[in-house]
């Protein structure tokens, strides 16, 4: 199977700056000509202590936007099935394509304000909000556009056959949902760990994120640590798709 | 007793949904209200209008347009580029389909600012491609093509690409191929086919990717900021730059809002002049 | 001339071969059926002759032109789909006039013979409604507008009635019969149903599973005279009956366990000898079931009733006989109360005529 060049040159373009950047992470030098191999980059990279507090802030930031995007886009969408009619849901549920008519500077900055006229204090918690609502913006509408999917007959069915309300969420929604709920996971976590502005108009001073941590480091200029942890990060996260991607055909086969 | 246990239980649904409304409401639409109110108000029910008086000059106006006309380009490039692909992807792709979906989205898990951050390696005098010119001899002397337009336009074409593919490649995936066939066996060649029959049904597709380009180019700070050199003349910048350090904030927020109508207005212009002019093109009655 | 020649063609697909050295005249201007089960190809030679797949060998003719290398859309061939493939986003009206549009027919043109065919189709008064608003029934009138209004040399059509139910089916049927016989366009129809085939076909050609033309004729010439039992099973039922031809004085089929009965071999069963093994057609409706024994000068076997299926017009026997297998008899339920009542496990005996059973090689 021939890929047409254009779409070849297109997907060139798209990884050109990835390429070079890891390239460059085995770079001796930390400047912009190569100037030979080295593996000291990874080294020092696991030295840094702030590059592994920084990946923690983030992976709990990330991890609680995920779990509290998913969980309350769920359960919502199970709670208005019960009760109300399509047309009634889908208003609603239009409440939250705000997120995507808006910047996220927007966004950022009205937090900013926000928290600041209510004192609150800045820190882990108002960036997990902040991250949240980011969240809810991609998880609604994946899992919606999954749940209208579901044929009703079905949850007539289980209902016909003994299960309560409570059961038929648990035994066929939610297993049905399963798919939009791994991708939205993943893409809320993915949304979480690049976010940058929240981070920066959120966060507390005691709480640097990754993407701050980054962002002081390339203020400051040129350094290859930089490479070597994105070129570690790319590694890992194609074996998280591959086995996301294992995970999702494995559930696509249960089909109802 | 038991009536209260079983209205417990009925009402259960709602109080498992509200959580979910009650955030958004209360972290982005009361937010957002606020620094409306920020940009007309100077206290309590003070309302005046000194802040937007503050901005509605030239200065700030041509950084509205700027960021306007930038973000038309960008999403008007990424649109032409991304549909091709989008369109191999869902309905030529076979084998390599997947591998190719997979690739795509791999890029997203490389740090957003580290992406950024990798273009100098490409783009800096001594970058890979001044490199490359430079020593098969076809320029001599190096290009600029850092801290200026240039730079800028690049990265975010580059950055937001794979959004324009997405929507594009999620409506052409539904798209029912019979539908070609059917085309061309009553006559029309592949591009007429293309134009009344692909094309038109993958629209809202064409709006969403158009869309969210559109919308994130415009509030765009980090891309401005690295590759601009140091000046603010994006509306993401500049409103960053009124927020930081929490001075200014009523002005950045009348500028906020500002800037929020201009680019309301315009896509709804937009929106509203595509509709009609597909309206009229489509339109067979005799 | 709107005859469809396919001159030994050759088509594989992903590797497995469907076609192979294929040869068909379709006749001009008649309702011509290609019959056969899935992967018999038929589907295949239909979107061959339409140009959505091209031959790796061989050539098509439409009349005398060759059309094995034209692309799709400059052949005057048009095709009614299996799902209608009706654009989605135009209304009635636009879906029947696109062909026309897309040939840059003049616009007051298209509105006369727009309008006429929906008259035709009688859809008149959902002209202008989305295509989603109309039931499968109509939706398949528009998918025949659309394709008929272009008036093709060739109108293919791929199971067009596979999705609606079965009152609906037989009466779109008859409007197809009279559409063909008021346009004389060459119609393709495909289709694996063979009571279909039976009731519309001027001709059919019934394919095996693998790509070839078993039989090609009349209706009635394959139903009567199959050419193999493969045809045979495939339309309509029969009994096979397997056993050792016997030329003497008389023809005969001796079958093991049951004796032996006269055969007639005619001039076309060339490869009949003495002592081979052959198969013996006889379907239901030619044999006669008694209770009583009757004086006839024809085959005769006696067996039991093992169940009766009651099927309306005719009532279904399938009666075991000594050698353990089971033959079915239909007999037409001629009278309300029949003069003889033949009941589950009663003793019976068939009868049927020599002439009506068939002699197959394989």
């Amino acid at each position: 199977m021939r890929l047409p060049i254009f779409v070849s040159l297109v997907y060139l373009f798209l990884y050109l700056p990835i390429i070079v950047l890891v390239i460059f992470s085995f770079n001796s030098g930390d400047s912009y000509s190569w100037s030979g191999f080295t593996l000291q980059w990874y080294r020092e990279l696991f030295q840094t202590k702030e590059i592994w507090s920084a990946l923690i802030n983030s992976l709990i930031v990330g991890g609680s936007a995920v779990i509290l995007s998913v969980a309350l886009s769920v359960f919502m969408i199970w709670g208005l099935h019960q009760k109300l009619t399509a047309q009634k849901i889908n208003y609603l549920i239009s409440l939250f394509y705000i997120t995507m008519i808006v910047p996220d500077i927007v966004i950022a900055t009205s937090l900013l304000v926000f928290f600041y006229f209510f004192h609150v204090s800045f820190s882990l918690a108002t960036l997990i909000v902040g991250h949240t609502i980011l969240g809810l913006g991609f998880a609604v509408p994946i899992i919606y556009s999954r749940y209208k999917e579901l044929d009703k007959r079905v949850v007539e069915a289980s209902l016909d056959l003994g299960a309560s309300d409570l059961q038929t969420f648990f035994y066929v929604i939610v297993p049905f949902l399963y798919p939009a709920l791994l991708s939205s996971a993943l893409t809320v976590f993915i949304v979480s760990l690049d976010d940058f502005l929240i981070s920066f108009f959120c966060a507390g001073a005691s709480s640097q994120t990754l993407s701050l941590y980054i962002f002081a480091v390339i203020r400051q200029g040129l350094s290859p640590i930089l490479n070597a942890l994105s070129t570690l990060i790319l590694v890992g996260s194609s074996l998280l798709v591959f086995i996301f991607t294992f995970l999702k055909l494995k559930s696509s086969s249960r089909k109802l | 007793m038991k009536n209260l246990k079983e209205k417990f239980f009925d009402n259960i649904p709602f109080f498992v949904s509200v959580p979910a409304i009650l955030w958004q409401v209360l972290f982005l639409c009361l937010p957002i209200l606020f620094i409306f109110y920020m940009a007309l108000a100077n206290g309590l029910f003070a309302f005046t209008f000194e802040y937007f008086r503050g901005i509605l000059d030239w200065v700030h106006l041509r950084i509205i347009v700027r960021s306007l006309l930038v973000a038309m380009l960008n999403a008007s490039l990424c649109l032409l580029i991304a549909y091709p692909v989008a369109y191999f992807l869902a309905l030529k792709a076979k084998k390599m389909k997947n591998f190719l979906l997979f690739l795509l989205t791999l890029p997203a898990w490389v740090n957003f600012l580290i992406q950024v951050y990798s273009w100098f390696f490409v783009l800096e005098r001594n970058g890979i491609i001044n490199k490359i010119l430079l020593s098969t001899g076809i320029i001599s002397d190096p290009l600029h093509m850092i801290n200026n337009q240039f730079a800028i336009s690049l990265v975010m074409f580059h950055i937001y690409l794979p959004f324009m593919i997405v929507p594009l490649y999620n409506i052409l995936e539904k798209f029912d191929p019979q539908l070609i066939d059917a085309s061309l066996d009553l006559g029309a060649n592949r591009i007429v086919t293309f134009f009344r029959i692909t094309f038109p049904l993958s629209l809202s597709g064409v709006y969403l990717g158009f869309f969210l380009v559109f919308v994130m180019t415009f509030g765009e700070v980090v891309i401005p900021m690295f590759l601009g050199g140091n000046k603010t003349l994006f509306v993401g910048t500049l409103i960053s730059e009124y927020f930081f350090g929490a001075r200014n904030m009523h002005t950045g927020a009348a500028f906020t809002l500002l800037s929020s109508m201009f680019m309301g207005a315009t896509l709804l212009l937009l929106y509203i002049l595509m509709k009609n002019k597909i309206k009229t093109s489509l339109s067979l009655k005799g | 001339m709107r005859s469809i020649r396919i001159v030994n063609v050759t088509k594989s697909y992903d590797g497995e071969n469907i076609l192979k050295d294929f040869n068909l005249t379709i006749p001009s201007g008649q309702f011509f059926v290609l019959l056969g089960p899935s992967g018999s190809g038929k589907t295949t030679l239909l979107r061959l002759i339409a140009g959505f797949e091209s031959v790796d060998s061989g050539k098509i003719y439409l009349g005398d032109n060759d059309i094995t290398n034209e692309p799709i859309n400059k052949r005057k061939i048009n095709t009614v789909f299996q799902n209608y493939a009706l654009f989605p986003h135009l209304d009635v009206f636009d879906n029947v006039a696109y062909g026309l549009k897309v040939k840059k027919v003049p616009n007051d043109i298209i509105e006369q013979k727009v309008t006429k065919i929906i008259e035709v189709m009688r859809l008149s008064k959902h002209i202008y409604k989305p295509i989603q608003q109309l039931s499968g029934g109509q939706q398949q009138r528009v998918a025949l507008a659309r394709a008929i209004v272009n008036e093709p040399d060739v109108l293919l059509l791929d199971e067009p009635l596979a999705a609606l139910d079965v009152k609906l089916r037989e009466r779109m049927l008859m409007e197809l019969v009279d559409l063909q016989n008021n346009f004389k366009t060459t119609f393709v129809y495909v289709t694996h149903d063979q009571n279909e085939a039976l009731t519309v076909g001027h001709n059919i050609a019934v394919l095996n599973e693998d790509g070839e033309v078993e039989q090609f004729g009349t209706p009635k010439e394959i139903y009567e005279f199959p050419a193999s039992s493969f045809a045979a099973t495939f339309i309509g039922t029969t009994n096979l009956l397997k056993g050792v031809l016997e030329i003497g004085s008389e023809p005969k089929i001796i079958i093991e366990g049951l004796g032996s009965f006269s055969v007639v071999i005619d001039g076309t069963k060339k490869w009949a000898s003495n002592g081979m093994n052959v198969f013996m057609s006889l379907r239901p409706e030619k044999i006669r079931i008694t209770k009583k024994e009757l004086k006839l000068n024809e085959n005769h076997i006696q067996g039991k009733v093992a169940s009766i299926i009651y099927q309306g017009r005719f009532t279904q026997y399938n009666v075991k006989l000594a050698n353990n297998s089971i033959i079915q008899v239909f007999e037409q339920n001629e009278e309300h109360i029949p003069q003889e009542d033949i009941k589950l496990h009663d003793n019976v005996n068939l009868y049927w005529q020599k002439e009506n059973a068939v002699l197959l090689e394989k």
